[in-house]
């Protein structure tokens, strides 16, 4: 029954590992390694014995391993695979060196087929033969990466590795925690050359081995705070990269009792943790997350009551310079470290300082040049929101704080520099004025950075979001009151631009740049503008359409009800009448949504128009695209219209002082734009906007029911001959239809204020600033008001023919002065042109429809029955009208200046000769023209009345009739006649009938001067 | 060093007997023993001797007859498997049975140090290996006379446990024949084992033991129905010695059959109680001892009360346990047997603990039948 063989090879067995010490040939024999192997079946009570040899033989490897012999001579790196490359010497000991890897083989077999008994045994033994190996055979500290790498190579160290690791996968529990102990054991006993297994085994059970790490390093940290925890960080720092959770579950737990201290050891918790970070990135990248993520107020409390007891620790009292630098090293969270900091700086100093300090660093290596974490950590989304969020903040170091690292971030990042001003001119509002204050530092840049990007892109990106939203309807339902997003826009770009013309703040924003930046914007702005004003004036347009519809129903049920009842055509009642401008029929609640949105659009226009005059858009200095002057013209007129339906005085006339400074700004600069402004000034106060300047709306033709084929005007066209032909208009109905319906009332007379304003529209855009005499705009009115008054190519010249040729023309005349009749305001824009000789002269056909049509009315009248006229009658009013205006212009000379004055007092046949005989023919005989006037040396023209002596033909008449009510127009006679004389002939006094010289009137002389 | 001046006897000052010569000293000085160990006054130079060149001993404070701490030995792995290998050539050798054991237990009988003891393991499993029949007999004496379930006698139980079952892949054959070659060993590794697991006195919860084990003794006991007796042969000891009192296994047999349902189901611990009962029903019961003591069947008794004791915790009735009645039933079949064989003491005191403990059917029968007698 003995087994005298497996004694035999006992024996045997131990024979060769006795004399093996000096001959590792016979050791690393294969047949030998076989033998062993097989004890492990066959003789279990050398098992020990069996591993020792086999520590043996990872030791022979590692020996040749790190030994010069093995060395590559080219690389001087350890011949990994030594039988690929190496030299005949190299090759021979490969045996040896790759004698561990069949032992490697068979106990890794075991530890995943075998019994469950192995897996712990193999592990603790290749654990414990790991350590000594590495410990002895280390010659000089390294990194863990670098002893990883270097360990690895060996085939040895890298089979062991492999072997542990597989074991640990088969432990269990209670297993684990015995392999966690034994190898902390290990790197307590060889702290500087085992930290890499640690490191590298630590993946198998991370949450034990780095809390078991964290708490050895504390402990050691405890006994001398002096002391280097190198290996630790080391190792948490290599876990870090794979097993972050686990760190960071580590951390939890630790900052749980260091911020509520039990034991003594807790005090040291915090110091320790901080001075661990200062190893290693990842380590305080973690550190931060888990403080950021279970921060809280409270926690703040606890940490300032707290941290005296951590100041006992020494370390902990001199660290304030390397936290600092710390918040540079994050690539995440960082500036959520510093708006935290920020926003508790008020209350603490030490914050205030850490924040000082931090940022100074921060700027200082952004002007250097540096790269580092931090500014990736800026450059994430989420931290950009947070910062604008900040940047809206109240509380002024936390918004300094973001806008600090907004700049820092935007000399990288120039596109987060642009969405930032966008967003803050977005965000920004005024009842927070602090993220306009942001943005006024944001704008100021950062000093000393090379090529720091320029803010025109910003405001290109928010003025196209705006665009956006002000074309696209905005479907959600907005609270009433709340300012849009544009209002808010245009309200900070207002301000800023504001700012940038007074001078004690235009130092610190790059204003030159703002304005600049604003200008090669405009177009964007146009566009805007040309959004919300289109919206008003449609919303104007349909107000106006539906109160005039309204009036009409209702004088339309009036005139069934006094049928036959005629009212005057104008009874003149209207001046100092106010009426109001905006419709009153359907009179919504203010609050209703509609208004509020087109209060909304108003103020909009506003503030565009505001900001338009803020950075002299238009002006000469900048280059526009003709388009683009021509699109501003032709909005600039209608916010003016616009303004006009404003509810109160005041901000009528503030909008209409707006309008002014854009208006003549553009004219001033552009041609073209003056001759937009005005073709559209008096286009919409003619067609489109005439019921802002109380304009007689003619309701549709089809109310009077006459059939498109019986229209008098195309009838006229067939019968173009005959006698009657030209007196068509004059027929007062159309026979089967009863007489022509009269004119509705004119109760909506032009409003003295509204027609002030755009008076002084017309003179903003005509008024030439450097040349104050120019007429240029004046004629260029003229010119238009007959071109759209008078609707007749044929006869628009300037001389007055013979009267009897007024036949020809009397239908476009009748149609001429019916316009005056609709649009009072024509009278007012001739007053105005009349005051700028000779501008007049070119609406010299007007003047003709409007003397021959009362020339031709007053007769009518004497004609028929006599009638008392009225003094407010149309007829006598047009009449007094059209004799003012001659006068003004100094187309008729005195004394036919005063006949304005005295008119009403004569007979309408006496009306009648007076016009044809004074009026018609001096004008017919003196064609109203700009040669009548001289030009001065100030450009300014004048027709000087006292030179030109009226010949006596055309005063004579007048004379002779004012002589026949001298009893009523004594002192008008003295005044026109005699006066003149006495002052003609002081000198030579003649007879005074004849020679009398026309004197200028005290009035016009002021005037002119 | 100074020890071997202190003997004061020149006729082993020999050249051989040289701790630097290492397995050829403790050859020698086996041979030597020999001779002295007859003698009873020379005790105190022999042990000496085992401790000088055979253990390589020494004491830390390089006094030892003074030192009260245990004496250190400086072998080395290699130099231990060199010992075992003298040894077993030694005990290989023919000689007088009684001069072997007396060897065996000089070497390992008293003074035994960790050091000896994890030898002894060693040795043991490498006779068991080896199938050493010689070393396994004295082996076998050896345990019986330090006690098989005294702590040392454990620890080789537990170690030859790690080395045949824990540790290999499946049983090896030279375990499997233990009982043919060595039947007194294999009956007091028996006892030994049978202490390790399933004893509420040893851990507080019930470790069953490992299935190839289990196995492996029921093999046994079914193929050597005789094997529970073979610790009973008389004892070859040197004269003068005095033979201590044989254990059998059956009594902690016995507790693994019954106590195993609470723990495995495994169907081996049927068998196994089918083996205890048979040889049971075989033993003749000498005077002085039974094979089942009373305090053996106390100790079940007790971890079946505790047993209940956690059911009622959680309110389970012990009476539809499974296990309970199982273990009761196993208990109640052996205690049948084995009054019926009269292996039982104290029978009376026996049916009122039984009694008291949470009826089962099979065993009221028994109590009823045993009471009336």
């Amino acid at each position: 029954m003995l087994r005298q063989t497996l004694l035999d090879q006992l024996k045997h067995f131990i024979e060769s590992i006795s004399n093996g010490h000096n001959n590792p040939q016979l050791l690393t024999n294969p047949a030998l390694i076989k033998l062993s192997l097989s004890f492990l079946d066959e003789l279990p009570s050398t098992r020990d014995l069996v591993f020792e040899y086999f520590g043996l033989l990872a030791e022979i490897s590692v020996q040749l391993y790190v030994s010069p012999e093995m060395m590559d001579q080219k690389t001087g790196m350890p011949v990994s695979q030594v039988k690929q490359g190496g030299n005949r010497k190299q090759q021979m000991r490969a045996q040896d060196y790759e004698s561990f890897n069949m032992v490697k083989t068979a106990l890794q077999h075991m530890v995943w087929k075998g019994p469950p008994a192995w897996p712990p045994l193999i592990a603790m033994w290749s654990l414990e033969l790991v350590a000594k190996l590495s410990d002895k055979y280390t010659q000089r500290r390294m990194t863990i990466t670098a002893s990883c790498n270097y360990w690895l190579e060996c085939s040895a160290m890298h089979g062991l590795m492999t072997l542990i690791n597989s074991c640990f996968r088969k432990l269990t529990n209670a297993e684990e925690e015995t392999c966690v102990e034994l190898m902390l054991n290990a790197f307590h006993r060889f702290p500087m050359t085992f930290d890499w297994i640690v490191a590298r085994l630590g993946g198998c059970f991370p949450y034990k081995i780095i809390m078991q790490i964290l708490q050895c390093g504390i402990k050691r940290f405890v006994d001398d705070y002096r002391c280097h925890l190198d290996s630790e960080a080391g190792i948490l720092d290599y876990m870090t990269s794979c097993h972050e959770q686990q760190l960071r579950a580590a951390f939890r737990e630790m900052l749980k009792d260091g911020f509520a201290p039990k034991k003594p050891l807790d005090i040291a918790v915090v110091p320790f943790l901080l001075i661990t970070t200062n190893y290693s990135d990842a380590i305080l990248q973690s550190l931060v997350n888990v403080l950021v993520e279970i921060y809280s107020e409270d926690m703040c409390e606890v940490i300032i009551q707290k941290s005296p007891l951590w100041l006992s620790n020494k370390m902990f009292a001199d660290m304030q310079p390397t936290l600092n630098n710390a918040v540079l090293r994050m690539n995440e969270h960082g500036a959520t470290i510093l708006i935290t900091a920020a926003r508790m700086a008020e209350k603490f100093v030490w914050c205030q300082d850490f924040l000082d300090n931090s940022m100074q660093e921060l700027e200082q290596w952004v002007l250097n040049q540096r790269n580092f974490p931090l500014l990736a950590d800026l450059a994430y989304e989420e931290t950009k929101y947070m910062l604008w969020k900040s940047c809206l903040s109240t509380n002024l170091l936390e918004q300094q704080t973001a806008v600090r690292l907004l700049l820092v971030v935007s000399s990288q990042h120039p596109h987060i520099y642009y969405q930032t001003i966008s967003q803050l001119l977005r965000k920004s509002y005024a009842q927070n004025p602090n993220g306009i204050g942001a943005l006024i530092r944001l704008l100021g840049g950062q000093s000393g950075v090379v090529n720091f990007p320029g803010f025109t892109p910003g405001f290109e990106m928010v003025l196209e979001d705006i665009t956006l939203h002000v074309q696209v309807n905005n479907r959600l339902p907005v609270p009433p009151g709340t300012p849009t997003e544009a209002y808010n826009t245009f309200s900070n770009l207002n301000t800023l631009a504001k700012m940038h013309k007074s001078k004690n703040v235009a130092a610190n924003i790059r204003s030159a740049q703002l304005t600049q930046a604003l200008n090669e914007c405009l177009p964007k702005i146009v566009q805007i503008f040309d959004c919300t004003v289109n919206k008003l004036v449609l919303k104007m347009d349909r107000d106006a359409a539906e109160s005039s519809a309204s009036k009409f129903r209702l004088q339309h049920s009036n005139n069934n009800k006094r049928e036959g009842l005629t009212t005057d055509i104008c009874n003149g009642n209207g001046y100092g009448k106010r009426t109001k401008t905006e419709p009153d029929s359907h009179s919504n609640s203010p609050d209703s949504p509609v208004d509020d949105e087109d209060a909304c659009h108003m103020r909009l226009a506003h503030l565009i128009v505001d900001l338009l005059n803020n950075i002299d858009g238009g002006s000469s200095q900048n280059v526009l695209r003709t388009p683009v002057v021509l699109k501003l013209a032709v909005l600039s007129v209608k916010y003016f219209f616009v303004g006009l339906t404003e509810k109160t005085v005041i901000r009528r006339a503030a909008a209409a002082h707006r309008s002014y400074a854009l208006l003549q700004r553009q004219c001033s600069a552009r041609k073209i734009a003056r001759t937009v402004c005005l073709r559209e000034l008096v286009e919409g106060a003619l067609f489109y906007h005439g019921h802002l300047l109380g304009q007689l709306e003619e309701y549709k033709l089809d109310e009077l029911e006459i059939p498109e084929h019986e229209l008098l005007i195309l009838q006229n066209l067939h019968t173009s001959s005959g006698a009657n032909s030209n007196r068509s208009v004059l027929h007062s109905g159309i026979i089967g239809r009863g007489l022509r319906p009269v004119l509705p009332t004119n109760e909506r007379t032009c409003d003295a204020e509204t027609q002030a304003l755009y008076l002084k529209a017309l003179n903003a855009c005509c008024a030439d600033l450097d040349k104050p005499n120019n007429v240029e705009g004046y004629s260029l009115v003229s010119l238009l008001l007959v071109e759209l008054v008078s609707t007749d190519v044929m006869y628009n010249g300037l001389p007055f023919p013979d009267e009897e040729f007024t036949k020809v023309t009397m239908e476009r005349d009748m149609q001429i002065r019916r316009a005056f009749i609709t649009s009072p305001v024509l009278w007012a824009v001739l007053g105005l042109i009349a005051g700028h000789r000779p501008a007049l002269c070119y609406s010299s056909v007007l003047l003709r429809a409007l003397c021959a049509t009362c020339l031709h009315h007053w007769r009518g009248k004497n004609v028929n029955k006599f009638q008392a006229t009225a003094s407010n009658d149309e007829l006598m009013l047009c009449t007094k009208k059209m004799l003012q205006l001659l006068a003004m212009s100094q187309l008729i000379p005195p004394p036919l200046t005063n006949l304005h004055l005295i008119i009403e007092h004569f007979e309408s046949a006496e009306i009648a000769l007076l016009l044809r005989e004074c009026i018609w023919n001096y004008l017919k005989d003196h064609v109203p023209s700009p040669a009548l006037f001289h030009v001065d040396n100030n450009g300014l023209h004048w027709r000087n009345t006292s030179l030109a002596k009226v010949p006596p033909q055309y005063v004579d008449t007048l004379r002779h009739l004012m002589q026949r009510k001298l009893s009523k127009l004594g002192p008008h006679y003295h005044q026109m006649f005699i006066m003149a004389e006495l002052m003609e002939n002081k000198p030579v006094p003649v007879a005074m009938v004849e020679t009398a010289v026309l004197p200028v009137s005290r009035l016009q002389i002021v005037e002119l001067e | 060093m100074s020890s071997s001046e202190n003997s004061g006897k020149g006729s082993h000052r020999k050249l051989d007997l040289k701790a630097e010569n290492y397995p050829a000293c403790a050859v020698e000085a086996l041979t030597r023993l020999e001779t002295l160990i007859a003698s009873r006054n020379k005790q105190n130079l022999v042990m000496q001797i085992i401790s000088e060149y055979i253990f390589l001993e020494r004491n830390k404070d390089g006094d030892g007859r003074k030192s009260q701490s245990l004496p250190i030995s400086q072998m080395t792995l290699c130099q231990e498997f060199q010992l075992i290998i003298a040894l077993i050539e030694y005990f290989s050798r023919p000689g007088r049975d009684a001069t072997r054991n007396a060897i065996f237990l000089s070497l390992f009988g008293s003074h035994l140090t960790p050091q000896r003891c994890k030898l002894l393991s060693r040795l043991i499993s490498t006779a068991i290996s080896g199938s050493v029949a010689p070393l396994l007999s004295a082996a076998g004496t050896w345990m019986q006379q330090v006690g098989c379930k005294t702590p040392h006698s454990l620890e080789v139980a537990q170690n030859l446990v790690s080395d045949f079952i824990l540790y290999s892949r499946k049983t090896p054959e030279q375990l499997k024949q233990l009982p043919m070659v060595g039947p007194h060993f294999a009956a007091n590794f028996m006892v030994a084992v049978a202490e390790l697991y399933l004893n509420e006195q040893r851990s507080a919860a019930l470790t069953p033991p490992p299935d190839a084990l289990l196995d492996a003794i029921t093999e046994w006991m079914n193929e050597n129905p005789t094997l529970c007796q073979a610790s009973q042969q008389p004892l070859i000891l040197p004269a003068g010695a005095i033979a201590m009192p044989f254990a059998t296994p059956l009594a902690g047999l016995l507790r693994w059959a019954v106590l195993a349902p609470m723990v495995s189901s495994r169907l081996a611990y049927s068998n196994l109680h089918l083996s205890v009962l048979r040889t049971l029903q075989q033993t003749v019961t000498s005077g002085e001892s039974t094979p089942l003591p009373f305090q053996d069947l106390m100790q079940v008794i007790k971890s079946l009360q505790n047993y209940c004791a956690r059911l009622s915790e959680t309110s389970v009735d012990p009476r539809t346990d499974a296990a309970y009645q199982k273990c009761m039933e196993r208990l109640a079949q052996a205690v049948q047997i084995a009054l019926a064989c009269n292996c039982i003491t104290n029978q009376i005191q026996l049916l009122c603990v039984l009694e008291s403990l949470p009826n089962q059917k099979l065993m009221d029968i028994i109590i009823a039948a045993n009471k009336k007698l």
